[in-house]
């Protein structure tokens, strides 16, 4: 009996946190799902109706293993966004822009800028950033268009067991950037106590958490692109990829 | 004690799952004479030769029917696209009849089930 109390009360505690979450913790990556490889939009283990934001979606693209664009889209398969190919994807990136939200002293958050509620304590653009590698690349994966912050790996050798080092390098508007947060394992440590920071040259070193998803994810708040309306932006780049499991 | 139940429960749910996932995809053994590849849980099997390609389905040893696919294959051979539609040839055979597959090429089976969802096999012909 106090054991099914005390489940049921960390779940209910679980899920009020997960209704708290600020908007702008959310990201979008790409994970598979019944075969296809799907859109997620969420945080931690929180899978949200990515179908209904894929208005926001501004940009999807798919790579074969030279980095040249395969026709790609997303095509909604009932309550999930997957990826649509004419050809195998080696990498697919995609680009949302989750607008403008203002927080006004109650604590709501309204999705309009700074010019329309003046009465807000902060005004964010809020733009979140995914690339997937569905396969270990054989060269250096490239800088994406449109995609203001991104996580690439240093090199081609990305290690194929959990617990081994990995370096990246965080780029903001095309240059390596320093101060960028990048946390290693976004949907099973959600609220990682201490994430990596890059250093001057943009770089960090990070355990690969997971023998199987890794979705990492690098942020960081930089200029408003528009003053009046927004403080700053926010910036969310995931990069994921999978180590596989043992032979069966 | 009810917790020891619950940690002995999970143990055995371990024990049980793990055998299942060590045989979970079936034999990769071609059963035509074919180069196979597995995506996901579907193998397939490609057969080229004079007459055309065939390719076979089959998910954990048994033979999944063609009917229920359309599907597509493109050949990259020396820098040239070709493709051609995979018809279902009963049972779990699809077939492209008169497509020469070229020695050294790749070749890219896209499958496509009833709800749309879209799984590929890339093989490279010696």
């Amino acid at each position: 009996m106090k054991l099914t109390r005390l489940i049921t009360a960390t779940l209910c505690t679980g899920t009020l946190l997960a209704a708290a979450a600020p908007l702008s913790a959310h990201g979008i990556w790409f994970a598979q799902r019944a075969r296809q490889l799907a859109l997620i939009y969420g945080v931690g283990a929180d899978d949200l109706d990515a179908v209904k934001r894929l208005p926001l979606i501004k940009a999807v693209t798919g790579y074969d293993a030279d980095w040249t664009a395969v026709n790609t889209s997303l095509r909604t398969a009932g309550v999930i966004p997957v990826v649509d190919s004419d050809e195998p994807v080696a990498a697919v990136a995609a680009i949302m822009d989750y607008g403008l939200w203002s927080k006004t002293p109650d604590g709501e958050w309204h999705n309009k800028g700074r010019d329309e509620v003046p009465n807000a304590t902060l005004a964010e653009h809020n733009w979140k950033y995914a690339v997937h590698l569905n396969q270990m690349p054989t060269s250096q994966v490239p800088l994406f268009d449109g995609h203001t912050l991104q996580l690439v790996p240093v090199g081609t050798a990305i290690p194929q067991k959990a617990g081994e080092p990995i370096k990246v390098r965080a780029y903001y508007q095309g240059k390596p950037m320093a101060g960028v947060t990048v946390m290693s394992d976004y949907v099973n440590d959600p609220d990682e106590a201490a994430p990596a920071k890059t250093a001057a040259d943009g770089t960090a070193t990070i355990k690969v958490r997971n023998q199987g998803i890794n979705v990492l994810m690098a942020i960081y708040v930089g200029a408003s692109d528009n003053k009046a309306k927004a403080d700053h932006s926010e910036y969310r780049a995931s990069l994921s990829f999978v180590l596989p499991h043992a032979p069966e | 004690m009810k917790t020891d139940l619950f940690r002995t429960g999970l143990a055995a749910i371990a024990l049980i799952a793990t055998p299942a996932a060590l045989y979970a995809h079936g034999s990769m053994k071609p059963q035509h004479g074919g180069l196979v590849q597995m995506t996901g849980e579907t193998m397939f099997e490609l057969v080229t030769g004079p007459k055309g390609v065939d390719v076979y389905l089959s998910e954990e040893d048994e033979p999944v029917p063609a009917a229920g696919y359309t599907a597509k294959l493109t050949q990259t051979a020396a820098g040239k696209k070709t493709e051609a539609p995979l018809k279902a040839a009963g049972g779990n055979k699809l077939s492209a009849p008169g497509f020469k597959a070229a020695k050294g090429a790749k070749i890219v089976v896209a499958l496509i089930d009833k709800s749309g969802a879209k799984t590929f096999a890339t093989f490279q012909t010696k």
